[in-house]
């Protein structure tokens, strides 16, 4: 043994749960002494923890589900398999179907909304196409009213920043700037002025009219990113995927042209 | 792995990754974050991960999921301080002790704290507490030392504060 400073805790450890031989323990105990430790006072009273008895309450919403497969249903794949198989290997060549070009295609149509209600209820008018790797998850995000943490309150789970300049994205003609938050394999996202947190708490006018394409976003439930995040973190962190953070980002988008009628409304109301 | 083999998994293991990720971090919503984070990986990792190597996969995804959520917390988390100043302003002499080993565990760097609770809590041997954390055998044996050095010390410094009538 070559007992070192910089290894004689890993050793101490080794005597403590009896791996040492007797020779080892006589010379990490001269070591000790020699390094003027005392031997007694290091030896006594060695603590160990008591595993606690808790239990994890949210079990079942961590399961899956087993996709079965009936047998008839195996059985005719099979049939249809070895049907395709004989057909073609049977089929003379030049009778073979052409295989189309992409471009010869007919694009199909493909619902990027989810199926389920409780998300960003969107209008069908305002699906948009260009972001088809947009999958509906099999849980949705529930998002609720009653854990609302503030804007600022999030600031500590930010790794990365992201700024999306977004021209007309708000009515005030001004760009609009996204900051991304990452948590574990989630994104959160929020729209600021300035780049500074506070300066979208206290910029009311600005919240004012996105609340008001939120609100209508999300069928009244939520009137700011604060909330819409807050309850994302607290009630489906790990549902709140990129991909529905896209969608969220999209429907905001789609929702500009909401934001004139709303910037009247709210002009009216602040003008009387 | 298939679906019947994760369900089996969350079954035996999601109450000792909580507990793994409370006792660590001290707050239910980062440990339940931890828990949900580690389960996802492996959901997305099903084909990958062998069932009998699954519990070392979840504790390492959760090992690293901890140290982030703890860099990323750092200034809601006042480690250093908190359990020691709460113990001396109210003393108790029928806090338990394990109660108390757990506050103080709370406040030793997170490596030994990870190190030390894989230690006690499962039964990890060295060499297993080194995968899952990516440390040398020798280096989980130090942190280990150290963090029950340290909380020896700060038992014996708490029994000093609190005046235990016999």
């Amino acid at each position: 043994m070559n007992i070192t400073s910089d290894n004689y805790e890993a050793y101490f450890l080794d005597y403590m749960e009896g791996k040492l031989s007797p020779e080892g323990a006589a010379e990490l105990k001269a070591f000790i002494t020699a390094q003027s430790l005392d031997w007694d006072e290091l030896t006594e009273d060695w603590p160990y923890l008591e595993a606690p008895q808790i239990v994890y309450e949210n079990k079942e919403s961590l399961k899956k589900k087993s996709v079965v497969v009936p047998l008839y249903v195996k059985i005719a794949s099979a049939a249809a398999a070895a049907g395709l198989l004989l057909t073609i290997g049977l089929w003379p060549e030049k009778q073979l179907p052409k295989v189309k070009l992409m471009t010869e295609l007919k694009p199909i149509e493909t619902p990027i909304v989810p199926t389920e209600p409780n998300f960003l209820k969107l209008p069908q008018k305002s699906i948009p196409i260009v972001c088809p790797q947009i999958i509906a998850k099999e849980q949705p995000v529930v998002f609720e009213k009653t854990e609302m943490p503030l804007l600022a309150e999030l600031e500590p789970i930010r790794t990365n920043v992201t700024q999306v300049t977004r021209p007309n994205a708000v009515a005030d003609e001004s760009d609009f700037e996204w900051l991304t938050y990452r948590m574990n394999n989630s994104l959160f996202f929020a729209p600021v002025a300035n780049n500074d947190l506070e300066t979208l708490e206290e910029n009311e006018e600005h919240l004012s009219l996105i609340g008001k394409g939120l609100l209508w976003l999300t069928n009244g439930r939520h009137d700011n990113f604060a909330s819409l995040i807050g309850s994302g973190m607290h009630k489906a962190k790990h549902e709140l995927t990129e991909a529905a953070t896209d969608m969220a980002l999209m429907a905001y988008y789609r929702a500009d042209e909401r934001f004139e009628e709303a910037k009247e409304r709210w002009q009216e109301k602040h003008e009387e | 792995m298939n679906t019947e083999q994760y369900n089996r998994c969350v079954e035996q293991y999601a109450d000792r990754l909580f507990r793994f990720a409370f006792s660590s971090l001290r707050n239910r919503e980062q440990a339940e974050d931890v828990v949900q984070e580690s389960f996802a990986r492996v959901w997305e990792k099903l084909k990958t991960v062998d069932y009998a190597k699954a519990k070392s996969y979840l504790f390492t995804t959760a090992h690293h999921a901890m140290i982030d959520e703890v860099r990323l917390h750092q200034h809601l988390t006042s480690l250093e301080s908190y359990p020691i100043d709460e113990l001396k302003s109210t003393p108790n002499p029928y806090l338990d002790v394990n109660d108390i080993l757990h506050k103080v565990l709370a406040t030793l760097p997170e490596m030994q704290r990870n190190a030390l609770l894989l230690r006690d809590y499962e039964g990890y041997s060295y060499h297993e507490i080194g995968d899952i954390t990516g440390m040398s055998e020798a280096q989980v044996k130090i942190n280990i030392f150290r963090a029950r050095t340290a909380l020896k010390n700060k038992l014996k410094s708490i029994d000093n504060l609190i005046d235990i009538e016999p």
